[in-house]
């Protein structure tokens, strides 16, 4: 399959051939009105009325003008400071001024359209805007006692500015769960500019602000992958990075995901020995993991004990034990990273030297190792990209500012 | 046009749209009534301007008056421009607004059908057989709002956040717009290498 690079190379070469040479005709006018009022150009073939020259001409200076060319109060007001999405499992996405006040909303999935309505949010203040999100989240059921968790993330150039209105919209989304008693969680982060975050969010269809959060929590170490997460929502999302103690970088968190509905991991562990007859002293590989399938939150836990290999799937929410499986030769084509070591002999006495790694950190984190490196390879087309667009936007500081003059 | 030819090479071998700070200074020149810089920009950004212009009026002809007017109109407003690595999407405001002007005049930009675009790129020149079909195929593949995207991110060397800003939609509509018109051409050119092995 061709990549997207020589696509693009492809089609910049095509331009490049049939782009027409008029340089000599450019010249000659360019020459000819040199000194003159850019306003009285006379453009080729000119049909065209002077006044939307004056016009068109205005209002392309503003871009890279200051001062002169200071946009209008009006503009200054249409000006996109920041993006902000808020994720439940409703995606709503609203783009906010210099001011907090919001220029738009959108609805980022279907569940979002069912949260906005038909209301009209265009020049509220961002605070009473998210309330009454929120307060909508609440009231259908997208955030209540079993589902508890909010993604603030906000997208902007200006960092200062991003990282001001992440304090206030973690502030002010506390403070209202607090006058309705509601015991929330709120996550808040910056948005990457990265194009294996925009895969992501492409590929399944989900926010920014959650392929974000996805990509923090596997570079975290997570071993669900980007697929798996993308269908959570967010307070399951939260529930496994408490459970699996995932700390991913540059996120705040405020408050703890529900938990009560969930058994814990331990107890699943234990359930799975006890049903097995093992003792915990005698186990390795041990893996646990929480899936979510069609709303059923599951526990896989699988490991070795005395030669066989058991795998135990518990239900998250009422800890019994809805399938089990045990075989007492251990197939080492399926076996994990760690099969080398294993391969050379196939005993009691081998299973038993590899309980010092007993909680199997080692072998769970290659496993998740490869399972991201996989993901990042779909995109290594954009990676040389990622990277120039980073270090260029960081030589486009003044983006906004000059956004702002627009 | 040899040397047009090789000039065009070395500004694409500079990065998409040639090094941004080096357009600054040519606007600069311009601003001082330096032609020579202004054929430099000229060769730095012709075919960004003439493709994002043919995105926007679907007219061979058109585009190429517009490629005319921009040129002249950026070296007329050079002292308007403070450097700031943007020239090009600086270029690309200017060939909006121009080309805006041409659609307010009552130019057709609606959508082509398939044998207007036939049309359309029967009177171009200069380009080899195989790249014309292509370039025809994806042309009438996207829809407008894609076909902008896509030149002003593979020609004219833009961001996907700098499209977001240019074409006023949030980045993330940019982003998956940009990906499934990138689908669809991955799917034209595979179409294309099968029917040459066949």
């Amino acid at each position: 399959m061709k990549k997207d690079k020589d696509i693009e190379q492809k089609l910049k070469s095509s331009f490049e051939q049939i782009t027409p040479d008029v340089l000599d005709s450019i010249l000659s006018d360019a020459e000819e009105g040199k000194g003159q009022n850019m306003t009285n150009i006379q453009p080729k073939k000119s049909t065209r009325r002077a006044i939307e020259w004056v016009a068109a001409i205005a209002a392309c200076l503003t871009l890279c003008i200051g001062g002169t060319f200071a946009a209008t109060a009006h503009n200054a007001s249409k000006q996109v400071a920041a993006l902000v999405s808020i994720d439940v499992n409703p995606s709503i996405e609203l783009s906010v001024n210099k001011d907090d006040k919001v220029i738009d909303v959108s609805a980022a999935n279907d569940d979002a359209k069912d949260i906005l309505e038909d209301d009209d949010y265009s020049g509220a203040e961002l605070k009473a805007a998210v309330d009454k999100i929120i307060d909508a989240l609440m009231q259908k059921g997208y955030l209540d006692g079993n589902k508890n968790s909010v993604l603030i993330s906000v997208d902007s150039d200006d960092e200062e500015f991003a990282a001001a209105l992440q304090q206030k919209l973690m502030e002010d989304i506390n403070a209202y769960f607090s006058l309705k008693g509601f015991k929330g969680s709120v996550i808040c982060q910056d948005v990457d500019h990265d194009d294996s975050v925009s895969e992501i969010a492409d590929k399944y269809d989900i926010s920014l602000g959650k392929a974000t959060l996805i990509k923090k929590i596997i570079a975290a170490g997570s071993t669900y992958t980007a697929e798996q997460l993308s269908k959570m929502t967010i307070s399951e999302i939260n529930f496994i990075m408490n459970a699996d103690n995932i700390e991913p970088d540059s996120i705040t968190k405020g408050g703890t995901a529900v938990s009560e509905k969930y058994v814990s991991r331990d107890t699943a562990k234990a359930k799975a020995f006890a049903a097995a007859g093992v003792n915990p002293s005698e186990v390795s590989h041990l893996k646990i993991s929480l899936d979510f399938d069609d709303d059923d939150a599951v526990y896989e836990v699988e490991f070795r004990a005395g030669g066989n290999k058991y795998e135990y799937e518990i239900d998250a929410i009422t800890g019994t034990i809805t399938d089990m499986e045990k075989s007492s030769k251990i197939d080492e084509d399926s076996d994990d990273d760690d099969q080398d070591e294993d391969a050379d002999e196939d005993n009691d006495s081998k299973y038993e030297n590899d309980q010092e790694d007993q909680d199997d950190q080692g072998e769970d984190e290659d496993s998740e190792d490869s399972e991201y490196e996989d993901d990042q390879g779909e995109n290594d087309d954009n990676e040389e990209e990622v990277d120039e667009n980073e270090n260029e936007d960081n030589n486009d500081g003044d983006d906004q500012g000059e956004d702002d003059r627009r | 046009m040899f040397v047009n030819a090789a000039l065009s090479v070395l500004a694409s071998a500079a990065g998409p749209i040639g090094d941004r700070e080096l357009m600054d200074a040519y606007i600069g020149r311009m601003a001082d009534g330096d032609t020579d810089a202004l054929k430099d920009l000229y060769m730095s950004a012709r075919d960004s301007v003439y493709a994002y212009a043919f995105s926007l009026l679907k007219n061979t002809e058109d585009a190429e008056d517009v490629l005319h007017d921009v040129f002249v109109s950026a070296y007329r407003s050079a002292a308007g421009y403070k450097p700031c690595g943007k020239a090009i999407n600086w270029l690309m405001v200017i060939t909006r607004n121009i080309c805006l002007m041409k659609i307010r005049s009552g130019r057709n930009v609606e959508l082509l059908d398939d044998d207007s675009w036939n049309q359309v790129f029967s009177k171009m020149k200069g380009i080899s057989d195989e790249d014309g079909l292509f370039l025809r195929d994806c042309m009438k593949a996207l829809d407008d709002t894609e076909r902008k995207i896509v030149i002003l991110h593979a020609v004219a060397g833009f961001k996907h956040r700098e499209i977001a800003d240019h074409m006023d939609m949030p980045l993330s509509t940019v982003l998956s717009k940009y990906n499934r018109a990138l689908k669809k051409l991955r799917s034209i050119l595979k179409e294309g290498e099968e029917n040459e092995e066949g």
